[in-house]
C-alpha cells in the first residue's frame, strides 16, 4: 500500500492536496498486487521445484513422470492379476499326474 | 510356453511393483531433515504473522466501530459484524498457515499438521464467504472490489480444493492447492507493504 501511494498519490507523504480519485486507484492496485504478486511467486516456487524434481530423476535414470510407460502397449497387470486369482476348490479327488 | 509365462508374470509383477513405490514415494514425499538455518523463512515468516495479527487485531476486540482501522466505513449494518467476523477467523488462519508450512511440525507431529489443517480449512471458508459478502460494499472503486471479491473466490476454491485433494490422498495436488491457498491467505500482510 505504501509502495502504491508512493507512485500514484506522492502528494500523501508531502502533505500537499490529495485526490480521492487518486488514493482510490491507489487502493485498488494494491488490492490486485497483493494476491496476484504472492500468486505468482508460489507458482514460481512450484514449477521451480517440479523442474528440479524432474532433473533429479534424470540424473538417477527414473522415469520423471510417477508412472510406468508402456509405449502405447497396454498395462499387464490385468493377465497377472488373472493368472493370480484362486481357484475355485473342487470337491472332487485329486489325481496325481 | 509355461516358461514364457512365468517370465511375462514376474516382468509384469516387477513393473506393477516398480510404479507402486514409485508412487507411493512421490505422494508421501517428505521434506528431507534440513536445519533451520537452510529454511531461511519459517522463522521470519511466523514472526511476521504474529507481529501482523498484533497490530490488526487489538482494534477489533473491543467491538466498537469507532475504533475500526478502516474509516470511513460502508453504511451497511451488516458491514461491521462481518468484517470483525473476518478478522478474527483469518488471524486464525494465518497462525494456522504458518504451522502448516513448517516442515518439522509435518514430519515430526502429522496428528498436529492433520488438526491444524481443518481448524484452517474451516476458518478460511468461513472468512472467505465473509470477504465476498463485504467486497461489493467497498468505498474505494470497483477496482478494488472486484479484487477483493477475485481474492475471497480465489482463496475459497484453492482451500476447498487442498481439502479435496487430501480427502482423496493426493499428497503432491493437496500441497500444490494448500500453498496457493496460504499465498491469497497471505495477500492481506503484502496489502500493508
Amino acid at each position: 500500500m505504501f509502495i502504491a501511494f508512493a507512485v500514484f498519490v506522492p502528494e500523501i507523504f508531502t502533505g500537499a492536496e490529495v485526490d480521492p480519485a487518486d488514493v482510490s486507484q491507489a487502493i485498488g492496485v494494491t488490492s490486485w498486487l497483493s494476491w496476484v504478486v504472492n500468486l505468482l511467486i508460489v507458482e514460481w516456487w512450484l514449477h521451480r521445484r517440479s523442474t528440479s524434481d524432474r532433473r533429479r530423476g534424470d540424473e538417477i535414470g527414473q522415469p520423471s513422470s510417477n508412472r510406468i510407460r508402456t509405449r502405447g502397449n497396454p498395462p499387464e497387470t490385468e493377465s497377472v492379476s488373472a493368472a493370480l486369482v484362486k481357484p475355485e476348490s473342487s470337491k472332487s479327488l485329486r489325481v496325481p499326474t | 510356453m509355461r516358461r514364457a509365462t512365468l517370465i511375462t508374470m514376474l516382468g509384469a509383477m516387477w513393473t506393477e511393483e516398480l510404479s507402486r513405490s514409485t508412487s507411493v514415494e512421490d505422494d508421501h514425499r517428505i521434506a528431507p531433515r534440513r536445519p533451520l538455518l537452510r529454511r531461511p523463512w519459517v522463522v521470519p515468516l511466523a514472526l511476521l504473522t504474529v507481529i501482523f495479527v498484533a497490530y490488526a487485531v487489538p482494534p477489533y476486540l473491543t467491538l466498537d466501530p469507532a475504533r475500526a482501522r478502516t474509516q470511513p466505513m460502508p453504511p451497511h449494518a451488516s458491514y461491521y459484524p462481518l468484517l470483525v467476523t473476518h478478522i478474527f477467523l483469518s488471524s486464525i488462519a494465518l497462525l494456522a498457515a504458518c504451522l502448516q508450512v513448517w516442515p518439522w511440525l509435518r514430519r515430526s507431529h502429522p496428528a498436529v499438521h492433520r488438526w491444524s489443517g481443518r481448524v484452517y480449512v474451516t476458518v478460511a471458508l468461513s472468512a472467505s464467504v465473509c470477504v465476498m459478502i463485504i467486497s461489493p460494499m467497498g468505498l474505494y472503486g470497483a477496482n478494488q472490489r472486484v479484487a477483493n471479491t477475485m481474492l475471497a473466490s480465489l482463496w475459497f476454491a484453492t482451500t476447498l480444493a487442498g481439502f479435496r485433494a487430501i480427502r482423496q490422498r493426493r499428497i503432491a495436488d493437496h500441497r500444490q492447492w494448500m500453498l496457493r491457498s496460504f499465498a491469497l491467505c497471505f495477500s492481506i500482510v503484502a496489502f500493508r507493504v
